[in-house]
């Protein structure tokens, strides 16, 4: 049985005297123990309104959210408490607290009206502790700490919690590339490892991609659920996301701006030069041909590299001129002067 | 990147709840607390034995535990006069400093006080309209200012304390935002201060007077008969208080995050407000209007104890706001004088240096708020 399942789920803003807000509906999904989902969308797709309905947060329009076989309407908070945490966006500022001190706060629904920690409490918090990598935190003042300690410390808070369903939004967001990346292979491992369900919510295409077992893609009030793969082959990411002006490139998984089709250029090499080259010419705007379609035409310019890896050097050959660049920057310099100088001639003829 | 991301993440049943373990450090210090309980104890004594007459300690134990004294008079003053005024004092104290706490707490405002639900406001009001508008059956009561009038002030300021709690309660319940209930509460207070403005404005100056002086605040005015109604709603606010506890901790990381925990948002909402309203509204109804205690005795507690754990900061701040109440009471006593300041002026003329003070030495009052 599914550990999450919603049922011709509709969710929005309700008002009073006034037709209410669908967001999206029709939603039936399901998400199990040990799976990582990531929740993706456009922005104001409604991605935080699902998220704050499954949680509980908010009430659905219509249909049910049923957590373990209960609709989570009729549980209590405390009793939903036990089979959902959260970590959201906002990055509360706790004041004098330590890192323990915060990752009890997870253990509220189990301890009594004095929140005395038992043994097993305390064994479950230092698990909690040591699974997200933050013993070192742990005596630390919270205040201290960085937004990625933080963050790490509030998904231990939400381990702590000990429930089978992890909502995260954008749990991300404030953290350098590798910190994300740490992040959620940290999520990965904990979902695998623990059979816990992990929803996260995330504008992180690339790492969305990369980690995800099943991606929830939102658009259009309507949500799709599939393989993160599927969902690239069948066209639904360029669907959801493809607006003006903006093209998913279903080979690389990326996304790019759509730039009118600039000049021609060829280039020569290979390697990690070679490659940044590609990138830095295509971000500035040219097109890159195949070597082949030069057939002996001197009106595109040719871009060789040599040297070693560490210490490129190109050589751009346009028209007779030969120019010898020891850095991307000076090569888009010159190929971009080019254009003047071409454009120049075509005025005078 | 982090290597240790990919070792094995620990499973639950690696960690036994082993009772060898050593508890885990969670930054509380209960020796702090006892200290200021300590220190409590001794500004209540210090305050028995100082005054326009000076009493020696020992005597003061003596009395306190009933026995002869060299002195008569020295008995009746403790017992008749020092005693229920320290009394006063420390639960004033005690609940303007939790009520503070609350509120600080539960606004997440660092400003916030027990004022700001407009209790103080509604008070204000009903000594206002007694004193001032009271043509011709109050007028007569008050002109000598008797007992009877005393408890007239008390009536009048309870009743309006009381309204203006019925009215928090009530938006409380409805409204969800804190931020509008924290507006609503200040237009509250405009609200009635102008029609105190407007009540002063048309009264002869001898009323006028009558009302400054409930203004200035007074921790002298309880009687024994009256203590069992002051203590007992003392007791009831601060029982809540201790309750809420355990929620106020979760509510520190924002209202979406205590109800994920299971925080029963309404209830706690309704907890806080009668809390905070039973406390002030009898502190303010007994002793006027007192300034200045509710909002420092939170922040001098945290600073003090390091900590935001309020199971240490309801304690505490019982134990600070007394110590504060105290003091204050002794210094406008001006010991060896026949001479009695203004009690809200000395809290704020003594109170502000210090808090400043313990700001500028300890740097992290603000962090300690954690906003």
């Amino acid at each position: 049985m599914a550990l999450l399942e919603t049922r011709e789920l509709a969710v929005g803003y309700a008002a009073p005297r006034r037709s209410p807000r669908v967001v999206a509906a029709e939603i039936n999904l399901t998400l199990g123990g040990g799976e990582l989902v990531c929740l993706m969308g456009p922005n104001g797709a409604g991605k935080s309104t699902l998220m704050r309905t499954i949680a509980g947060m908010q009430k659905p329009l219509s249909g049910h959210v049923m957590l373990a076989g209960d609709d989570i309407a009729r549980l209590t908070p405390r009793q939903l408490a036990t089979h959902l945490s959260v970590v959201l966006t906002e990055r509360p500022n706790v004041g004098l607290m330590n890192g323990y001190a915060l990752v009890a706060l997870g253990r509220y629904p189990y301890t009594d009206w004095t929140g005395r920690l038992s043994r097993y409490d305390e064994a479950v918090i230092r698990w909690a502790v040591d699974a997200v990598g933050a013993r070192d935190l742990a005596e630390r003042p919270v205040m201290e700490l960085s937004d990625g300690q933080r963050q790490k410390l509030m998904i231990a808070r939400a381990l702590a919690q000990e429930s089978e369903l992890i909502l995260l939004d954008e749990p991300t967001a404030f953290l350098d590339l590798p910190r994300r990346a740490e992040m959620m292979a940290l999520l990965r491992h904990l979902a695998a490892e623990t059979q816990r369900a992990i929803l996260l919510a995330t504008h992180d295409l690339d790492l969305a991609l990369r980690s995800a077992d099943t991606l929830w893609l939102m658009s259009g009030g309507r949500v799709r659920a599939g393989a993160p793969e599927d969902l690239v082959i069948s066209g639904a990411f360029e669907d959801a996301f493809c607006g003006e002006g903006v093209t998913f490139n279903r080979a690389t998984g990326a996304f790019s701006v759509e730039q009118e089709r600039g000049r021609a250029v060829i280039v020569r090499g290979d390697g990690i030069p070679h490659t940044w080259t590609r990138r830095a010419l295509q971000r500035a705007g040219f097109m890159l041909e195949a070597a082949e379609k030069l057939n002996g035409c001197v009106a595109i310019p040719q871009i060789t590299l040599s040297g070693d890896e560490a210490s490129p050097v190109w050589h751009l050959h346009y028209n007779g001129i030969e120019v010898t660049c020891h850095s991307i920057r000076d090569l888009l310099a010159s190929v971009q002067g080019l254009g003047d100088v071409a454009g120049k001639l075509a005025h005078e003829r | 990147m982090s290597q240790a991301v990919y070792r094995p993440i620990p499973r639950p049943s690696d960690y036994a709840a082993d009772a060898a373990l050593p508890r885990l450090n969670l930054g509380l210090r209960p020796a702090l607390l006892a200290a200021l309980l300590g220190g409590l104890v001794g500004v209540f004594l210090l305050s028995l034995a100082l005054g326009s007459v000076r009493i020696p300690f020992d005597q003061v134990i003596i009395v306190l535990l009933g026995g002869e004294v060299e002195r008569a008079s020295w008995a009746n003053i403790v017992l008749k006069v020092r005693l229920p005024k320290a009394t006063t004092a420390a639960l004033a104290g005690a609940a303007l400093g939790v009520s503070g706490l609350l509120m600080q707490t539960f606004f997440r405002n660092p400003l916030a006080d027990p004022s700001v639900l407009g209790i103080n406001a509604g008070a204000s009001l009903g000594v206002a309209l007694v004193v001032l508008s009271a043509g011709t059956v109050g007028g007569a009561l008050l002109a000598g200012f008797g007992l009877a009038g005393d408890l007239l002030l008390v009536g009048a300021a309870a009743l309006g304390a009381g309204a203006a709690m019925l009215l928090a309660l009530l938006v409380a319940s409805r409204v969800q935002s804190r931020m509008t209930l924290l507006i609503l509460g200040l237009m509250i207070s405009y609200l009635v201060s102008a029609v105190v403005s407007l009540l002063l404005y048309f009264t002869i100056p001898e009323r006028i007077q009558a009302y400054i002086s409930w203004t200035f605040g007074t921790f002298g005015g309880v009687t024994w008969e009256q203590m069992p109604i002051l203590a007992g709603s003392v007791l009831v606010g601060l029982v809540i208080a201790l309750g809420t506890a355990k929620s106020l901790n979760a509510l520190l990381l924002g209202e979406g995050y205590a109800r994920s925990l299971g925080v029963n948002l309404r209830a706690l909402r309704v907890a806080i407000i009668s809390a905070t309203a039973v406390l002030a509204g009898a502190v303010t109804a007994f002793c006027g209007p007192i300034s200045f205690i509710g909002i420092a005795a939170p922040h001098l507690c945290r600073s003090l104890l390091g900590t935001s754990d309020h199971r240490m900061l309801v304690p505490g701040t019982v134990f600070m706001g007394g110590i504060l109440a105290l003091a204050a009471a002794l210094i406008a006593e001006v010991p060896g004088h026949n001479l009695i300041l203004p009690l809200n002026a000395v809290t704020a003329i003594i109170g502000a240096p210090v808090v400043i003070a313990v700001i500028l030495r300890r740097r992290n009052l603000q962090q300690s708020f954690g906003v």
